[in-house]
């Protein structure tokens, strides 16, 4: 048997991999593609833990960041494509709706 | 070693590389190609753990219409203005 | 059914009515008026089932919880107070519905403003009902918004628009002060249901002013009392039924009920009532003059109400032992009444002449004997005419302050203010009603009396007006009273001279406005020739100015300071820009603030570094998602490192 720890750190890595994707990419794209690498890192620890404690409730959680992450993907495109429409880049620094 | 701790490791392992890969393609088709072999190596993960349902699920979705979705608005908007930044590293 | 489940019932149908008009109206006849009318009448039948009730079996109350542990609560308390505010709303507002058939026939969003009257109505019920301070603000709140959309009805106009913003703004500044003395009570007490409070100031009447004093502040800025007063003049720039109802029934009696159900408070502290009072005299006697100078039908009419609500403020600022309560919430219920007729009937004859003007209004008595005779009689009810309603009221709030001067002797003062506002009043709503009545024809239009819907709801409230004064000695003096009962008899009442002096101020008020404005053997330009007498007049006119010192610390204070502040931003967001410097700019500031804190004293370094604070806090704010992401992130490890460090995990 794999020890749990195994998939944490595994999971961590792939975490650590999103979060720099997330700060560092200029591209909005790219951002959320991030964003979904980190999502499944978490659902990694979700199942993980799951199968080591015997209860099923983690791989429910699992089943409903996947259904989330897929609308929050289809909205995020949805979104980018507008802001391209209307800017003419989706460069999230060139972007700065939050600032007034 | 076992065969289900040298499975873990090769698949932990290409997870990893996938998606560094996603982060350092040029390309953003190239980047969401990866990232879909990393949404495959993680159902792999998930079969390990006794979770086959969760696993087609993971496949279905992630790999089967989020990458997908992705890659048609890549496609369905100018692509040169797409990649123009995406390939730049930090 | 029992009592209990009617009074919920009160609440809930007019919100039921509202959202049912809101949402259908448009499939309705008239815009959904049949509904509204039939919620408002119902609540009309309850009210009248719980007076019987109360008047039965006293006061009850009923309350569920609402957040377990901190003692806030969501109930009914119903006592004699009241039952005569139910009646007093209920009433008035059917009138009211009623007349609204007639009145907003023609206008093309009938269902908004029936939803909004039922809403305007439920709301204030709900105010009524209430049993504890948080639960009445709440709904406090509530008649404020619809205050604001029924002022603003016709948004088009700037005017009403403008004048729905200064409703709501003016009387915020209340609420606001309102709120700050609920906090205090709760701080204090740890509950704000009404019975509780009550229960606990038996033990303990420490520090009591202030809450008392902060919730008076509510009630001026609702009740329109000096100095928060200047909304209620342009609150007329809605329809006229929405002016007879804030006016008369809903609105500006808010205030009052509030100072009333306040009595087991403020009776705890004499100063207050005596704060009350004066606030309640200014009011009344400045409201007056202004009312002596308006060409505007509703302008007089507002001010009335002003002025009135002045002596209700200083019959109930009279105290307990001088029966100010009794003689207070009297003049509320006769007030209702009348104010209603006079604004309903003003709404008739605007009808019917198609403007405000009093000066091209005139001899319309032939045209429209009903709005005329029933004016007449609301009229004679105000201006204190011996036997009708305001008549008696009146009386009972001059002698209660006659009464409180053998403590203090400010009230003599009062006294004198309330009977020559007395005199004033019967001059002012007469001159009116000759202006509008008699005489000849000032303008070009074709009067004609107003349908059967308007001129019922007129008849109607002219008997109340006419007559209500009398239930006082069969009843009302037994039943509305703080402490104890007054008991007068109307005989007694004639064996006071101070009976004689307000029949003296009310009649000569008359008899001027006669000789003035009807024989015209006085001219009206007697009392404005002449340099000091036409200063005088214009001050009226321009309301003492009032407005302009608002508009005044608006823009000169207000503005003028942020515009310093817009001088100071410039500086130093092009510091900052600057790049690097920034922060030393920013430390520049602050240690600049540090040492004007140490030099200028604490106040001006406060809000100095709270400014400076402002300004870093505003670099941070880069607008870059990502930015935000790794503060995020930042907070999150924070937390966790926090957490291992407490050894939660």
């Amino acid at each position: 048997m794999i020890p749990l720890t195994h998939y944490l750190i595994l999971s961590a890595m792939l975490f650590c991999i999103g979060m720099y994707g997330v700060l560092t990419k200029k591209n909005a794209i790219y951002v959320l593609m991030s964003i979904e690498i980190m999502l499944n890192a978490v659902n990694i620890n979700f199942v993980a833990f799951s199968a080591y404690s015997g209860d099923v409730s983690g791989q429910i959680f699992a089943l409903f960041s996947i259904a989330l992450a897929a609308a929050e993907v289809a909205i995020g495109l949805a979104i980018f494509l507008l802001l391209y429409k209307r800017y003419g880049t989706v460069e999230l620094q060139k972007i700065r709706l939050l600032r007034w | 070693m076992d065969f289900q701790l040298l499975s873990f490791y090769v698949i932990g392992a290409m997870i990893l590389v996938s998606a560094l890969q996603v982060l350092r393609s040029r390309e953003i088709i190239h980047s969401v190609m990866w990232l879909g072999l990393t949404f495959i190596g993680i159902s792999g993960l998930f079969i390990l753990l006794n979770a086959e349902y969760l696993a087609i699920v993971q496949i279905l979705i992630y790999a089967g219409a989020i990458t997908i979705l992705i890659l048609f608005a890549v496609m369905l908007t100018r692509r040169e203005i797409m990649n123009k930044e995406g390939g730049e590293e930090e | 059914m029992n009592p209990t489940e009617l009074a919920y019932l009160l609440v809930i149908i007019p919100f039921i009515g509202f959202l049912i008009v809101a949402f259908f109206g448009n499939k309705m006849k008239e815009g959904g008026a049949y509904l509204a009318i039939a919620s408002v009448a119902s609540t009309l039948v309850l009210s009248i089932l719980i007076l019987f009730d109360v008047m039965e079996n006293g006061s009850y109350e009923v309350s569920m919880n609402w957040v377990a542990g901190t003692g806030l609560e969501v109930g009914m308390f119903i006592d004699s107070l009241t039952a005569l505010m139910l009646i007093v709303v209920t009433f008035v507002s059917t009138m009211v519905v009623i007349y609204s058939i007639g009145y907003m026939h023609d206008d093309p969003s009938k269902r908004r403003y029936y939803a909004e009257i039922c809403l305007f109505v439920g709301s204030m019920l709900g105010l009524i009902l209430a049993n504890n301070f948080l639960l009445m603000f709440i709904f406090w709140e509530l008649v404020g918004v619809c205050s604001y959309l029924l002022i603003g009805f016709w948004y088009q106009k700037p005017a009403a628009a403008s004048a729905a913003k200064k409703a709501f703004l003016v009387t915020r500044i209340g609420d606001v002060l309102f709120l700050t003395g609920i906090a205090i009570l709760y701080v204090k007490y740890g509950t704000l249901n009404f019975t509780e409070l009550e229960h606990l100031m038996g033990h303990d009447v420490q520090g009591l002013l202030l809450p008392a004093l902060l919730l008076f502040c509510g009630a001026v800025g609702k009740s329109a009392q000096f100095p928060l007063h200047v909304w209620l003049p342009n609150a007329m720039e809605g329809p006229t039924t929405v002016s007879a109802l804030i006016h008369a029934a809903t609105m500006v009696n808010a205030g009052i009920y509030l100072v009333a159900r306040s009595y087991f408070i403020l009776e705890h502290v004499p100063d207050a009532f005596l704060v009350i009072a004066v606030i309640g005299g200014i009011t009344a006697l400045m409201a007056a003059t202004m009312a002596l100078v308006q060409y505007d039908i509703k302008g007089v009419l507002a001010y009335s109400t002003i002025s009135q609500l002045g002596y209700m403020m200083l019959a109930l600022g009279a105290g307990v032992h001088a029966y100010g309560y009794t003689a207070g919430m009297f003049h509320l219920m006769n007030h209702a009444f009348f104010k209603a007729l006079l604004f309903l009937a003003a709404g008739s004859v605007i009808h019917a002449v198609g403007s405000n003007d009093m000066r091209i209004m005139g001899g319309l008595h032939k045209h429209m004997k009903i709005t005329s005779i029933t004016m007449l009689i609301g009229s004679l009810s105000i201006a204190g005419f011996p036997f009708f309603s305001g008549f008696f009221s009146k009386d009972e709030v001059l002698a209660s302050v006659w009464h409180a001067a053998a403590d203090n002797n400010i009230y003599y003062l009062l006294y004198a203010m309330g009977v020559f506002t007395a005199f004033l009043t019967a001059f002012y709503i007469f001159r009116m009603w000759y202006m509008t009545f008699a005489g000849k024809q000032r303008g070009d239009y074709h009067p004609h009396e107003s349908p059967k819907t308007m001129t019922v709801p007129l008849m109607i409230l002219a008997v109340l007006a006419a007559g209500a004064g009398f239930i006082f000695f069969f009843g009302f003096q037994d039943f509305v009273y703080f402490g104890h009962a007054p008991h007068l008899t109307i005989s007694h009442m004639f064996e006071m001279w101070q009976t004689w002096v307000s029949i003296a101020a009310g009649l000569s008020g008359i008899g001027l406005a006669t000789l003035i404005y009807y024989k015209g053997t006085i001219s009206p330009r007697t009392f404005t020739a002449g340099p000091g007498r036409r200063a005088i007049r214009r001050v009226l006119e321009m309301k003492y100015y009032m407005d302009e010192f608002y508009m005044w610390i608006a823009q000169k204070i207000i503005y003028g300071g942020s515009l310093v502040m817009d001088k100071f931003d410039g500086k130093v967001i092009d510091g900052a820009i600057n790049g690097i410097s920034s922060g030393g700019i920013a430390l520049g500031h602050a240690s600049n603030s540090f040492d004007k804190n140490a030099i200028d004293g604490t106040v001006n370094g406060l809000s100095k570094g709270s400014f400076i604070g402002g300004k870093l806090l505003w670099k941070m704010q880069s607008g870059r998602v990502q930015d935000y992401a790794s503060l995020m992130i930042l907070g999150v490890v924070g937390l966790v490192i926090l957490m291992l460090l407490m050894g939660v995990v």
